[in-house]
């Protein structure tokens, strides 16, 4: 067990606590960035489409995990991230470094749209209305043809940036550097928002309105801002899921997508970074596994999944029923845990994390 | 004599959703629980009653198959209670309604991989018989649903405010913990909720199932009767069906008189606006926290 | 001039009169108690002090300005923090996290320079961190700094509930029932804290308290309620020996 001094109010304050962590987190880095060297394109796509995953999961996470409001629409910002940031430059001509904050700031502003006048509704009234408003933009996309071309879709073009090409096709290694340094950056922002006031008043919003609002803060303000926020990174992974798949129409982004969002931020571990992370690689990752599974020994002993559409989700579900159950802290809660058992070898008692369980009390008092 | 029959479709799937929604809202009074899966449940439902009625499956006589298909779906419904939402007793609502969310997709899996995916339909004894009435075309299945449906709300009208244990439930709905110290068997209680709901829900597919088409994904019709059981308010049973047949009416109207493409988006919109301006629904039943 | 009053207010909930027509005066630097049977209006009171409630009638001052118009987070600005009878905390966060909220409202910071940790950020997380500990240090509350409050007894999330309240530097404290569910021991320590806000801090409380011992310890004032009426105030020995009082406990 590693035991830190702290000397300076900075110990706490520091995004590491110590130089090994730091070193862990340079590591891996470094791993990150040399993966186009280390496997190849197929492969490179699927690890850029996880970080895609993962920012969105990250914009949900500021949400639900942190300021406590479910949203079971965030699809539709997605939506509106990948329309707006492709609509901005072949309509508008701006160039893709404009167009990418701008699609986030106008997936922000339908988030603050959808927040002012909600201000007052709560957990499963907020995922209800949210829901309603993904089914909405997902009808309103096929209506407004003329800028979104209905349901034939939409082709993204090539990202550019100063002159050089970013394509999924072309030059995958350097459009994977740009989704991992726009990864990176959402990270240390998200880290700076929980080591800041704003990330003290979202938990405080999340686990007592009454009392955080006898602490001075606004929660009408607060649950917009987190909104705001929320919608800002959910609608960039949006932009650049677009740019990734190069082309797509409403269906992309429909209410199912919008479901598996919350599951796999779920899935990952409410609460955390890392949870949006682990999320993202279930379902990034699961498909591939399946089709592994599919190549190499169902086939062989006659199970043909061609028979079974959808078993993807079918099986991601299922994942998530057992983490519920047994694991209600996700794949981050037992990666702790883990951790846990082996810093405190041979110390650590198995009901450690054991809850309390009892009745419900009510929710419908607030 | 078309606004006739606008009006019959309408109630006709207002009954179903209505139906629908009353799982929903007996589930949350009884557990505190939202089960986002009722409308693949129904789904569910209907798939059992057309395996079990159909010529190419069972060809079993339509009025032995509906018992049987609601004593499965009972026992359906008591299972999911036991398996599942028995280990989350005391879990926040939002890791219910998440779990719930993902069962409803393992159903919709599990249809699919059973039943397919192509369109099914019930062969039912009213299937394609009309009455003809001045001169309007009524389908019989609809006016079957209507029946149906008033027939099981006074049915379970008479459960709750007259027999002892349709009083224990809604006594444990209003405050689990007080409930189990007076007495009253809580978990037993859920269970027992969970096998009405599924009832319900079977109910509600066969009927669907009887005027329509049925498919894996016709669960997501569940998000519309949310949209019923928010404006009834979440808490009230007459509330849940007075929605639903608002939702119900709302939906062949708006079809018959706004622009193609527009009619799809009203019960989202109604949905939207009800959670705006009356956030708690027309019958409220949220108090606030004493502190 | 008076520091905190309350001037004839009413407040009823459907008909029912919760508070009827009380006037209060509390003075700078005293210590307060509100004493009374269950259902006397005592936190219904802390609850229109802290504007969780408006009251039909009446007007509630503090410091020379009228509280009519305020809104509920408006009051750690201008120095009034509270407790609750059924502690309120963040219960997924650690002790440390919970006290800095407290210290919220004093940043000058905006979301955006949060979000980019800007250097006058973490300047002022350093001093909210300094006033934080000292906090902590007065209520002996370091060894359950990196502590969840989810882990902890119900007597330490009291003291927690009450450190959080003074990380807001406020002028006064309101203390719904501080002592309730605490042990002999803690009771004791939390008549020396209350005492020490008073004196070394300069921190005027007004609490709700059933602990009678806890109340003739510490308060220089109390007033006895009954049935949302105000039937006696003096200090702790005329109020308790006060007939109507007595009545009130134990006759009827």
């Amino acid at each position: 067990m590693r035991v830190i001094f702290k000397t300076s109010y900075d110990n706490d304050i520091n995004l590491f606590k110590d130089k090994i962590h730091f070193l862990q987190y340079v590591f891996l880095l470094v791993f990150a960035l040399a993966l186009p060297f280390i496997v190849n394109d197929y492969y490179l796509g699927e690890v850029a489409l996880v970080l895609i995953w993962a920012i969105a999961g990250m914009g949900l996470m500021v949400l639900v995990g942190h300021s406590g409001q479910v949203s079971l629409g965030h699809a539709a910002f997605m939506a509106i991230g990948a329309y707006s940031v492709v609509i901005l430059q072949s309509r508008f001509g701006l160039p893709f470094i404009v167009s990418l904050p701008l699609a986030g700031l106008l997936s922000s502003f339908l988030g603050i749209l959808i927040a002012v006048p909600t201000a007052k509704l709560h957990g499963i009234y907020l995922a209800i209305l949210t829901l309603a408003v993904s089914i909405l933009v997902e009808d309103i996309i096929v209506l407004a043809d003329p800028l979104t071309g209905g349901v034939n879709g939409i082709f993204a073009p090539d990202i550019e940036i100063f002159s050089i090409n970013f394509n999924r096709y072309g030059n995958i290694d350097s459009l994977y550097w740009l989704i991992l340094f726009i990864t990176v950056v959402f990270i240390i922002g998200y880290k700076n928002i929980l080591r800041s006031p704003l990330g003290r008043a979202f938990s405080a919003v999340r686990d007592s309105e009454v009392s955080a609002l006898a602490m001075g803060i606004n929660i009408a303000r607060t649950r917009t801002l987190a909104f705001a926020i929320s919608c800002f990174i959910t609608g960039i992974a949006g932009a650049l899921f677009g740019h990734f798949v190069t082309v797509f129409n409403y269906e992309t982004f429909n209410v199912v997508l919008s479901i598996n969002l919350l599951l796999m931020i779920v899935i990952g571990g409410l609460g955390s970074i890392h949870g949006a992370f682990f999320g993202a690689m279930v379902i990034g990752f699961l498909p591939i596994i399946i089709s592994f599974c599919r190549d190499h020994f169902l086939d062989d002993i006659g199970i043909n999944l061609m028979n079974f559409p959808g078993i993807e989700t079918g099986i991601f579900s299922l994942i998530l029923i057992l983490f519920i159950l047994f694991e209600p802290f996700g794949i981050y809660g037992r990666w702790l845990k883990i951790r846990t058992y082996f810093q405190l070898f041979p110390l650590y008692r198995k009901d450690m994390f054991k809850r309390q369980k009892s009745y419900l009390k009510t929710e419908r008092v607030r | 004599m078309e606004l006739f029959q606008l009006l019959l479709s309408g109630l006709a799937s207002g009954c179903v959703y209505g139906l629908i929604a009353l799982g929903f809202v007996l589930i949350y009074k009884a557990t505190e629980a939202i089960n986002f899966a009722q409308g693949d449940m129904m789904m569910f439902g209907a798939f059992i009653t057309i395996w079990l009625t159909n010529s190419g499956y069972n060809n079993l006589p339509f009025l032995f198959s509906v018992p049987l298909m609601i004593l499965i779906m009972g026992a359906f419904g008591f299972l999911i209670e036991r398996i599942f939402l028995r280990q989350v007793i005391g879990q926040s609502q939002i890791a219910i309604a998440i779990l719930t969310i993902a069962l409803g997709f393992v159903l919709r899996f599990i249809a699919g991989a059973i039943w397919g995916h192509e369109p099914h339909f019930l062969e039912s004894p009213m299937v394609g018989k009309n009455i003809y009435l001045n001169g309007a075309v009524l389908g019989l299945a609809e006016i079957f649903v209507i029946i149906v449906t008033v027939l099981l709300t006074v049915l379970l009208y008479f459960f709750f405010a007259k027999t002892k244990l349709g009083i224990a439930m809604v006594a444990a709905s209003q405050n689990q913990l007080a409930a189990f110290y007076v007495g009253i068997p809580v978990k037993r209680v859920q269970s027992l909720t969970w096998v009405i709901a599924g009832i319900l829900a079977g109910i509600a597919g066969m009927l669907f199932s009887a005027k329509g088409s049925v498919d894996p994904i016709t669960g997501l019709l569940g998000i519309k009767a949310f949209a019923a059981a928010v404006i009834g308010g979440f808490g009230s049973l007459p509330g849940a069906l007075i929605g639903g047949l608002i939702i119900g009416l709302i939906e062949p109207f708006s079809g018959r008189y706004l622009p193609s493409g527009f009619s799809h988006l009203v019960p989202y919109i109604v949905l939207v606006l009800v959670l705006i301006l009356r956030p708690h629904g027309l019958f409220s039943q949220i108090s606030h926290k004493k502190v | 001039m008076s520091f905190l009053s309350l001037e004839n207010v009413t407040i009823s909930f459907g008909g029912i009169r919760a508070v009827k027509n009380v006037s209060l005066d509390i003075k700078e630097g005293e210590i307060f108690a509100l004493v009374g049977p269950n259902g006397a209006g005592k936190s219904t009171i802390f609850n229109l002090i802290s504007r969780l409630y408006k009251q039909n009638e009446g007007n509630i001052f503090f410091d020379g300005k009228s509280l009519n118009q305020l809104k509920p987070f408006d009051m750690p600005d201008i120095g009034i923090a509270r407790t609750f009878q059924n502690i309120e905390l963040f219960g997924n966060a650690t002790v440390l996290q919970n006290l800095l909220v407290g210290t919220n409202v004093r940043k000058s910071s905006n979301f955006l320079s949060e979000i980019l940790f800007t250097r006058s950020v973490r300047k002022e997380e350093v001093t909210s961190r300094v006033m934080v500990e000292e906090v902590m240090d007065f209520l002996d509350l370091q060894q359950y700094r990196e502590k969840y409050i989810m882990g902890l007894s119900y007597g330490t999330r009291k003291i927690v509930e009450l450190g959080r309240a003074l990380a807001l530097k406020p002028k006064v404290l309101l203390l719904d029932e501080p002592a309730s569910g605490l042990s002999a021991e803690e009771t004791e320590d939390l008549a020396f804290w209350i005492e020490d806000i008073k004196k070394i801090m300069g921190i005027t409380v007004l609490m709700v308290e059933h602990n009678l011992n806890l109340v003739n310890k510490v308060a220089d004032r109390v007033a006895a309620l009954v049935d949302g009426e105000i039937i006696s105030v003096g200090n702790p020995k005329s109020v308790q020996s006060d007939p109507k009082v007595i009545e009130a406990y134990i006759g009827v």
